[in-house]
């Protein structure tokens, strides 16, 4: 292992964990959207590096928030205790692109897919933008809590069980707060994508390119371009998603 | 390690190595350590911290004559490794030497093409492009495949090679399966058809699924295979009159180097450069580059 990063912190928030570590000065270049891959311990088992996407980056310092230990990648660093030392590299991919004008920002997500998102959040906020997150999860207990987030966000749940919002107050928010917004990030499963690209259609016949982006719902299992296990269809070809994305056009995603 | 890479190591440089001592250009590299096929793409696809130009060279992602597409890649892990389902990906020779042809003029590092297919005038199209190619040196092509008919499969894997070598006079790396037969290999050799020989083709795998009842396959790479990659290494390297290269398994400085003691002229580093990108250059040190 080649030690990049010190684990400094280590929080419990929600369901999950919220690990802050010191890092290297070329893995606080992370930008939202773009990803770091972690080595899981020595053994080869897990194999492969982990992607993780920071939730905020500091001036010598970066954030993860796990929130999913089904992985056995991520549940080894959950074990990890403030003082270990962690082998990142990074930044891969191409993140989201904002552009100076665009001052209003409707976020969208599956709560187990947030990260990215919430790193934007933090760079919108920083140049003085408008936010509204607008969360889905299988249940209440799986969201992000409301205190997590800076006070000046706006915050709508909805959950599959209903008690955080009901099911489908997803499109209902989606169709309300849409034509306020001037900029949109999305990052879910395909089927959550899916239902965003309707609404981004039904609401916006014409959107400029730019206006919905969207993380691709795709593995990133060597993060250099070679597996091709990230291949993206966007209709005028496949691409590869750590090299090309993982941030897409939400309407190019073939999904 | 040879004697020759000990003395090379003991003067404090990297032994230079030639892959194709039979061959009339020979495959002259600055250091015995390459990345094995795909590992980097077509030299676009690597990690923060691989440097390519440090290294003996690397082997590209397959390479058809058309556009080659079929169901997408999947990458499933297995314990001590994983199971890589690529097919053979590539948008055909001509775009491939179309976008990575200018990357492959400024390497550093020289580049070694990975022919893909079986068809004889296919493979023979692919060499005659690659071969007007600046910056490739070689050609690895895949012969034989594990569990079929030996002798058919030799007379259709000297056409394939007869192909290539009408087309272009480029350096020709076989790479076969770590089973095939002694027999086998002494007709490759006495023949004369290559100028090395990889060990080896990545083996299939299987991951069955509880949860569904369904299963991954694809080829197996893992650090499993490194023991028995350097036993079929030591059993050749007796007898067989051509440099043997390494490839399958090596996911440590130790296990690289072991290889070469074993008899290798050169190994091929696979999906160990994902996890561990620094991993050749540590090889390329050790050995005094």
């Amino acid at each position: 292992m080649t030690p990049t990063a010190v684990l400094t912190e280590r929080t419990e928030l929600g369901q999950g964990l919220l690990l802050r570590v010191q890092a290297r000065p070329e893995l606080l270049a992370c930008r939202p959207g773009q990803f770091l891959l972690l080595r899981c311990g020595h053994a080869w088992t897990p194999y492969l590096r982990r992607a993780l996407f920071p939730v905020d980056v500091g001036h010598d310092s970066l954030a993860f928030w796990i929130d999913s230990l089904a992985d056995e990648g991520i549940a080894w660093l959950s074990r990890r205790q403030v003082g270990d030392v962690l082998d990142l590299i990074g930044p891969l991919g191409k993140g989201f692109a904002l552009q100076t004008q665009q001052r209003r920002l409707l976020l969208v997500g599956e709560a187990a897919q947030v990260a990215p998102l919430l790193a934007l959040m933090q760079v919108q906020l920083s140049r003085q933008g408008s936010v509204v997150l607008l969360l889905q999860a299988p249940t209440a207990a799986a969201l992000l809590p409301p205190g997590a987030l800076p006070p000046s966000v706006e915050y709508y749940t909805a959950t599959d069980d209903g008690t955080a919002g009901s099911a489908d107050a997803l499109d209902s928010l989606l169709a309300e707060v849409m034509p306020w917004a001037d900029a949109l990030a999305a990052a879910g499963s395909p089927a959550f994508l899916r239902r965003v690209q309707r609404r981004v259609a039904a609401a916006r016949p014409e959107p400029f390119r730019g206006f919905a982006q969207a993380m691709a719902p795709v593995p990133l299992p060597c993060g250099s371009g070679a597996c091709l296990a990230c291949l993206v269809d966007t209709g005028r070809g496949h691409h590869r998603a750590c090299q090309r994305g993982p941030v897409f056009d939400l309407t190019e995603l073939a999904l | 390690m040879s004697a020759a890479q000990r003395r090379a190591a003991d003067a404090g440089a990297a032994p230079v190595v030639n892959l194709a001592p039979r061959h009339k250009l020979g495959l002259t590299l600055a250091n015995p350590v390459l990345l094995a096929a795909g590992m980097v793409g077509y030299g676009d696809a690597a990690l923060p911290g691989l440097t390519l130009g440090r290294l003996g060279g690397f082997v590209t992602a397959p390479v058809t004559r058309r556009p080659w597409r079929g169901p997408l890649p999947q990458v499933t892990e297995t314990t001590g490794g994983l199971l890589w389902q690529r097919g053979l990906w590539n948008p055909g020779v001509r775009v491939v030497v179309r976008d990575y042809g200018p990357l492959w003029r400024r390497s550093r590092a020289p580049v070694i093409v990975h022919l893909a297919g079986d068809d004889p005038d296919e493979l023979a199209a692919v060499a005659t492009t690659l071969e007007q190619t600046p910056g490739v040196v070689g050609l690895e092509l895949d012969l034989l495949t594990p569990y079929q008919d030996e002798e058919g499969e030799l007379e259709a894997a000297e056409e394939q090679v007869q192909a290539v070598r009408a087309a272009a006079d480029l350096p020709l790396l076989a790479r076969i399966p770590l089973s095939t037969s002694d027999e086998a290999v002494q007709t490759l050799v006495e023949r004369e058809l290559i100028d090395a020989l990889v060990l080896a083709q990545p083996p299939q795998g299987l991951r069955y699924r509880p949860a569904d009842g369904g299963s991954c396959t694809g080829q197996l790479h893992g650090r499993g295979l490194a023991p028995l990659l350097a036993a079929r290494i030591a059993e050749l390297a007796g007898w067989v009159g051509l440099p043997l290269v390494a490839c399958g398994g090596i996911h440590t400085l130790e296990e690289a180097l072991a290889c070469l003691a074993v008899g290798a002229a050169a190994v091929q580093i696979g999906t160990a450069v994902w996890v561990d990108p620094l991993l050749p250059e540590r090889v390329v040190e050790a050995l005094g580059g």
